[in-house]
């Protein structure tokens, strides 16, 4: 008989490719996965962990996808990607490490967003993140046109793309050397763990344990 | 596709016997419900579904699902009827979605709901109706994951937790964030202890272990009650013959302000979201004017053939019919004598040359193919030499056999 692929006896973890990446390893390694070959090999995407478990690689964004679909049973991401996409998924663990904050920003010069509105009404917001964008100005009730961008989204409005922008930021440094300044933080964001709605009762023994042992781990 | 619709009613056929050798009739009610009725429920839910207006400007909704169009059956067309009622369903859903696989914004469920009794004698019989359901789709693997929803609640009323408290738990718990609901559990102006029950009646998960462990965050005879009503049902559920098929989940995250008493989902390993689930909603029927405990599921019947297609497939019983050249005109009489011997019969016109007959037939599922010569007729078996329907052997299906009418008729319909 085929083994099924949510196969009881194996742990199939989803880590992120990415500035999460090294942290999530560290973290893992403490708690008894042998992940010596994800630091060497960076070209691989599945890896045998030690017995019964498995980790895959992906796109840190692609994590939470593989988790509802059932293709890995659970996964490390962080709460922006979560927040961003909305899955159908178990977050059961902050795993504390990853912190950034999603911010909004505007140009240090201006506060267009009071200029624009008196004369246009609906200004234009760059991001990575349409969905945070558009609840969080929905929620001030604030029109906005969110304008999607794959990366250097700091750039727009000193080219006029935009009139604001929501991104992540960590230290900061990147807004000030473009001349932006943090108008409002809408979330606050680090890794967590999450879970598939079927493993995490089918595998509910390895999936506590797993958890469990993150916990004590995790310095929180 | 007719090989999948063909599959889905398969199941679909299979499931209606498990329903009728339960004593479960089937009904039927409208696509279209009025807004007004199905907002009579409460349900925040469905808030997002697909409407549209009747010609007097009543807003009408595509139904999101069957159980609140049954409440209203029995409480308003079914008045002068007593209870108990045992009522089941295929029929078609819709809610607005992303599509997926598994997830589509019309879905076909079989459910059924067993009104008029809150014992837990039928809350076991509902969850042996859905195993023994699961099991005759052919589905192997699976698991049914049992709650009961009144052991939480009467935790969170024996502590005192606000009205507040508990939307706010509620709502971390629909969104099935557990970091979010430590933080809300860590605000509540309770006792560590009463913080830590919370947390540990919603990590409790596993085998019949569970029932042991949850005796020791019982506080209240109301918990008692409740832990002793799942204890119940599910020693019956074992003389049932289905204990290997429960996993106890005591937080299971099913809609709590809508299930009153157990609630489950069955799950398969081959599918990363549930196939069907349901539980026990006392509170429904008594909004349409008719307080009656009732109970109930529904399976997502592409769910399950997604599931079933995993675990070997569809077993449906092998198609016996034929594909008949000439039976739209002359042998049209030939054809109706074989559909009247029970014979399915898929009518070529005259001209269709062997080959093509015999790829129509195959295509088509069928087993044999049937073409006049004379006065006689060639009857090629597709099923000789193996795998017919994937048409490899069409290129040498042999020379058939020649039959008389009489013989035809009564090899074929004997």
């Amino acid at each position: 008989m085929a083994r099924s692929p949510l196969d009881p006896g194996v742990l199939r973890l989803a880590v992120p490719r990415g500035s999460l990446f090294k942290d999530s390893i560290d973290i893992l390694e403490k708690v008894g996965f042998e992940v010596g070959e994800l630091r060497v090999n960076d070209r691989k995407l599945t890896f045998q962990v030690g017995e019964g478990r498995t980790i895959i690689t992906t796109r840190p964004s692609d994590v939470p996808t593989y988790v509802e679909y059932g293709a890995s049973d659970v996964g490390i991401v962080g709460k922006d990607v979560l927040l961003e996409h909305r899955r159908n998924v178990y977050e059961l663990l902050d795993l504390g490490f990853g912190r950034c904050r999603v911010i909004y920003a505007t140009p240090a010069d201006r506060d267009p967003e009071t200029e624009e509105l008196k004369h246009l009404g609906i200004m234009r917001v760059a991001t990575k993140f349409p969905n945070i964008t558009r609840a969080y100005f929905e929620s001030l009730g604030k029109q906005v046109e969110t304008i999607e961008l794959r990366g250097s989204i700091e750039l727009a409005p000193q080219v006029d793309l935009a009139e604001g922008i929501v991104d992540l930021t960590a230290s900061g440094e990147t807004l000030r050397a473009n001349n932006l300044v943090e108008r409002a933080e809408i979330a606050d964001c680090t890794a967590r763990l999450i879970a598939n709605r079927v493993s995490h009762k089918l595998k509910a023994g390895m999936i506590n344990e797993l958890a469990r042992r993150l916990r004590e781990v995790t310095d929180r | 596709m007719p090989a999948e619709a063909a599959e889905i009613r398969y199941l679909e056929a299979s499931i209606r016997e498990v329903f009728d050798s339960f004593g479960y009739g089937e009904v039927i009610t409208p696509t279209l419900e009025l807004e007004s009725v199905l907002e009579t429920a409460g349900e925040e839910r469905f808030r997002k579904s697909f409407r549209l207006f009747d010609e007097r400007g009543d807003v009408l909704m595509l139904r999101p699902e069957m159980t609140i169009p049954i409440a209203r059956l029995v409480a308003t067309r079914m008045q002068d009827r007593e209870p108990p009622f045992r009522l089941g369903y295929f029929a078609n859903s819709f809610r607005p979605t992303k599509p997926q696989r598994g997830r589509q914004s019309e879905f076909q469920q079989a459910g059924l709901e067993l009104i008029g009794s809150d014992s837990p004698a039928v809350d076991a019989e509902v969850l042996a109706v859905l195993c023994r359901s699961l099991e005759a789709s052919g589905l192997k693997d699976f698991s049914i994951a049992l709650g009961e929803s009144s052991f939480f609640r009467a935790l969170l009323d024996g502590i005192g937790v606000n009205s507040e408290g508990r939307d706010a738990i509620f709502s971390s718990l629909a969104a099935r964030d557990m970091v979010e609901l430590a933080a809300v559990v860590e605000a509540l102006d309770l006792s560590g202890e009463d913080r830590q029950a919370i947390i540990d009646v919603i990590a409790l998960r596993g085998g019949s272990e569970v029932l042991t462990a949850a005796k020791d965050l019982v506080r209240s005879p109301e918990m008692e009650a409740a832990l002793k009503r799942l204890a119940r049902t599910y020693y019956l559920v074992t003389r049932y013959g289905f204990a290997g098929r429960i996993l106890f989940d005591l937080g299971i995250l099913r809609n709590f302000e809508y299930y009153t008493g157990i609630v489950f989902e069955a799950l398969s390993g081959d599918l990363g979201f549930p196939i069907g689930g349901g539980g026990r909603y006392d509170g429904l029927l008594g909004r349409f004017g008719r307080p009656l405990p009732a109970v109930g599921f529904a399976i997502g019947l592409d769910r399950l053939h997604i599931a079933v297609t995993g675990q070997g497939g569809v077993s449906i019983p092998a198609n016996s019919g034929i594909a008949l050249v000439g039976g739209l005109d002359p042998a049209l009489e030939l054809a109706g004598e074989l559909r009247v011997a029970g014979v399915p019969v898929m009518a070529l016109a005259r001209e269709t040359a062997a080959a093509e007959a015999l790829s129509l037939a195959a295509a088509a599922d069928l087993r044999w193919c049937v073409i006049p010569e004379g006065d006689s007729f060639r009857l090629w078996d597709l099923r000789i030499g193996g795998d017919t329907a994937a048409g490899e052997n069409i290129a040498s299906p042999g020379e058939g056999e020649l039959l008389s009418r009489e013989d035809l008729i009564g090899k074929l319909g004997g």
